[in-house]
């Protein structure tokens, strides 16, 4: 039997010109590029990292951002607005938002100008709370989300210029810190992943630098921790290419 | 022992899968199937605001698979089947119901090469063509896309989703059928049909 003629050779019919409209869409052309920018492949002194972000821990940070600010409290509060500061410059100045909201249908860019020091800690993206877990891990003040509540429900991403170099700043500690753990300092890996929380706590990485705590908390005999931590993970991205190992990990 | 896969490293990034003389290496899959993917996400159903988030989840997995792909399938099959894991899994999980007519204005700003009106028209007539496939249930759907927009053969489809034959054919029929009386409510003014300039 052979298969029926294709509704695009019906030429000018209302299925034709429908089906011609799909076929014809193309990306937009800069798409290929920013996308493998965003993937963060990179390539840095003989090593490279892809970064597995998942869009949904865009979703889950807002929610998570209440409870890092119940465990850390406000104390830690003010530690973190001290280490906004001095990291910000570098980081956070002339931020691109990208509101991309669920609802609706198409991503809203706004460019912000670059704003004066004293606004920073506003520019300061919501932990997540795998950061928070990060850093009280190692006794580190907990970054809080008292700068987030006004920012829930947005999206803040770098714009295209400042990720390269955030990013290889980000990739090159997550490196450092994969080098320790692979060394046998777990320990130090985990401070490291705690500098990594902190400065860059919606890091392009982020996924990455939990996967590394939780396989340096396993190398460290701290099971339970790791197990509670692959949950969150989990919870917070069920589709992450980690996420089959990280069951596998958990299984008794 | 707890084994943990690594995260990937540039071993695994540059590392090639070979089968019959062929190669394949990440950047080139990427570079050369961006396209492809974003289409093919687009088709089965990814809204717009999406595109970007899922055309970078199927790389994920393509950058974790591609050392195990043995190049028994046509690369383009295989990345078509991780295109519609990712999409079912977005469209179980996002609900997404697309609005009929789409903002024309907000695709065609991002799609076009053509001159702004025609370009417009024809944004706003996909648009309206993606709300009508986002009425297919998922197994229409992927059948209807595969052939009539990929020019696949019955056969290959039937080969790639791993069914028969004649079920790829009564699902196609069930998806035209569907597709051409949606079609002819549009004609009949039961959605509002955009203007199209040809």
């Amino acid at each position: 039997m052979k298969d029926p003629s294709r509704l695009l050779s019906q030429t000018g019919s209302v299925e034709a010109q429908l089906l011609e409209a799909v076929r014809d869409v193309d990306p937009p052309l800069a798409a290929r590029d920013e996308l493998w920018r965003r993937m963060g492949v990179v390539a840095g002194a003989g090593a490279a990292t892809l970064a597995a972000t998942s869009p949904l821990a865009a979703r889950a940070a807002a929610g998570a951002a209440t409870k890092a600010l119940a465990k850390s409290g406000w104390l830690s509060a003010v530690k973190w607005i001290a280490v906004v500061g001095t990291v910000a410059p570098a980081a956070g100045m002339g931020v691109h938002w990208v509101v991309a909201s669920r609802s609706g249908s198409a991503p809203r860019e706004v460019v912000s100008p670059p704003r004066p020091l004293v606004e920073a800690p506003r520019v300061a993206p919501p932990m997540k709370e795998t950061s928070a877990r990060v850093a009280l891990a190692v006794a580190e003040p907990a970054p809080s989300a008292a700068a987030s509540a006004a920012s829930a429900g947005a999206t803040p991403r770098r714009a295209p210029g400042l990720a390269a170099s955030n990013l290889d700043a980000e990739s090159a500690l997550l490196r450092r810190a994969r080098e320790k753990l692979e060394s046998g300092d777990a320990k130090a890996a985990l401070d490291d992943v705690a500098l990594l929380a902190a400065r860059f706590p919606r890091g392009e990485l982020a996924q990455e630098r939990e996967v590394l705590a939780i396989q340096a908390l396993l190398a460290l005999g701290q099971r339970p921790a790791a197990a509670t931590r692959a949950t969150d993970f989990l919870r917070l991205h069920p589709n992450s290419p980690y996420a089959d190992s990280l069951r596998q990990t958990l299984k008794p | 022992m707890y084994a943990l896969a690594a995260p990937p490293s540039i071993t695994q990034t540059v590392r090639e899968a070979s089968s019959a003389g062929r190669t394949f290496e990440f950047r080139h899959v990427y570079d050369t199937h961006f396209r492809f993917a974003w289409r093919a996400l687009r088709r089965l159903g990814v809204r717009e605001a999406d595109l970007m988030d899922m055309t970078q989840n199927v790389f994920v997995v393509v950058h974790r698979k591609l050392s195990g792909f043995e190049g028994r399938s046509d690369l383009t099959t295989w990345l078509f089947g991780i295109c519609r894991r990712v999409a079912i899994d977005y469209r179980r999980s996002a609900r997404i119901r697309r609005e009929v007519p789409a903002d024309a204005r907000q695709i065609a700003s991002l799609s076009g090469s053509e001159t702004p009106s025609d370009a417009s028209d024809k944004a706003q007539l996909a648009a309206v063509a993606e709300a009508l496939l986002d009425r297919l249930p998922e197994k229409l759907r992927v059948v209807f896309v595969l052939f009539e927009l990929e020019e696949m053969s019955g056969d290959a489809i039937a080969a790639l989703l791993e069914i028969p034959v004649g079920t790829v054919r009564s699902r196609l029929r069930l998806a035209r059928e569907a597709f051409q009386r949606e079609a002819a409510r549009l004609e009949r003014g039961g959605l509002a049909r955009p203007q199209v300039s040809r």
